[in-house]
């Protein structure tokens, strides 16, 4: 019965770290702050102590949608997130002027990019008080729709010929999703577009982008596959396992401490007895 | 000075009746099990301390990015073996002594599951597996040729 017990403690343990798991990656495509150059040559942190993840030896790919090369569009993957960062050189500030990042499941260049995300980043300023916003939506349906998970936007410092404006997404990979439509899997491959549009009407289209989510393909690693483990993500995994066998092992522990009680009181009154 | 007490204590339990020398066996015994307890519970919160490290240095939640030096790789995979090796042995004395204050004693089974859970725990790259390997083999060599020696 004790056995029975145990067994049943740990499996229950087992399925609500797993729950946990996931439950953390429910907030899939979750827009991170967008960020602005200070000095307009580096590009921005993640946030305030990882400035380092934005090194080139980190980025997935690093490529420039436009012929002027205006903008690059950066991609990395790192631990549960899929980073994209828009580095965009304004040469002029034009009303309604507008960038998107159009993400497609398909993984081909023909890819409709009507099926998964677009990030939209437009330029939103009155006469004295220039700033952008953008817009997180995901395919719903035959439209696009807002996502619900939060997103942010951040003003920028200071606008002029040759001055670079950063737009910063992270998005979660996700095990599961209230919409379909936004999951992002690990070891899968996603079109990216980027595409502008100026105040006057002109579009520009950049070639569709292949992107495999996955760690960093080297020159050790080129070959990496479906089926290829992270191994973050598994040391994660077995670390609350780990964390929940624990607990099981505590709340062992912590039972017999009515029994220690019980025997401190003995001691008190055989002692007192001699 | 305390060998009079001694021998008084001495001289007394001979005197003892057979109730009396009982109730000071469990005692002893309830003194020696709440001591236990206490190990048991310290250990076990060490263990806890070091896991957690363990989980925010090799699941990452704390990036570790010192640089490309041999100094730098090398504090990295220090800082995220040590806490796997760590939380082995401070486990193993608090399963050691929860099964003690149980009555029983650490078999095969409990060391080869603590074994495979701290290996895997340290499974976030090849040199934190190497390293901790070697640790945790170290540790149980001191327990079993040192430590078990002085029991025989």
């Amino acid at each position: 019965m004790k056995r029975k017990h145990l067994l049943i403690n740990i499996i229950a343990v087992v399925a609500v770290c797993t729950l946990l798991i996931n439950v953390s990656y429910i907030s899939c495509w979750e827009s991170g702050e967008m960020r602005t150059s200070n000095s307009g040559d580096e590009p921005p942190t993640i946030d305030g102590s990882r400035d380092n993840l934005w090194l080139e030896e980190n980025v997935n790919v690093s490529f420039n949608p436009f012929s002027k090369s205006q903008a690059t569009l950066r991609v990395f993957h790192h631990q549960n997130q899929l980073f994209i960062l828009l580095e965009i050189e304004y040469q002029t500030f034009e009303e309604e002027e507008q960038f998107s990042i159009y993400i497609s499941s398909s993984n081909t260049t023909t890819a409709t990019f009507t099926d998964k995300k677009q990030l939209i980043m437009y330029n939103a300023s009155e006469k004295g008080n220039e700033t952008s916003e953008f817009k997180d939506l995901h395919k719903s349906g035959d439209d696009y729709i807002e996502d619900n998970s939060e997103s942010s936007s951040e003003g920028v410092a200071a606008y002029g010929p040759g001055v670079k404006r950063y737009y910063e997404f992270n998005i979660s990979r996700s095990a599961t999703n209230a919409t379909e439509n936004t999951n992002i899997t690990i070891g899968e491959s996603y079109a990216f577009k980027v595409e502008y549009k100026s105040g006057d009407g002109t579009e520009e289209v950049s070639d569709p982008l292949i992107i495999q989510v996955g760690p960093r393909v080297t020159e050790q690693n080129e070959e990496i596959g479906e089926f290829n483990l992270d191994w973050t993500v598994f040391s994660e995994i077995v670390h609350w396992i780990v964390f929940g066998l624990l607990c099981v092992f505590g709340i062992m522990i912590f039972r017999n401490y009515s029994k220690i009680v019980s025997l401190k009181n003995d001691v008190k009154k055989y002692q007192e007895e001699s | 000075m305390p060998k009079i007490p001694k021998n008084k204590k001495k001289r007394s339990r001979k005197n003892m009746t057979k109730q009396e020398r009982i109730q000071l066996l469990k005692i002893e015994q309830a003194n020696k099990k709440q001591q236990m307890f206490q190990s048991t519970v310290i250990t076990y919160l060490l263990a806890l301390v070091f896991f957690i490290l363990s989980l925010l240095f090799n699941a990452e939640y704390i990036s570790l990015n010192f640089g490309e030096s041999t100094g730098a790789q090398v504090g990295e995979i220090a800082l995220k073996s040590v806490p796997v090796i760590l939380f082995f042995f401070f486990m193993l004395v608090a399963v050691g002594n929860y099964q003690e204050m149980r009555g029983y004693i650490v078999t095969w089974k409990e060391l080869v599951a603590l074994l495979v859970l701290s290996f895997l725990l340290a499974g976030s790259s090849g040199w934190v597996f190497f390293i901790s390997f070697l640790g945790i083999s170290l540790i149980i060599t001191y327990l079993y040729f040192l430590q078990g020696k002085d029991l025989e």
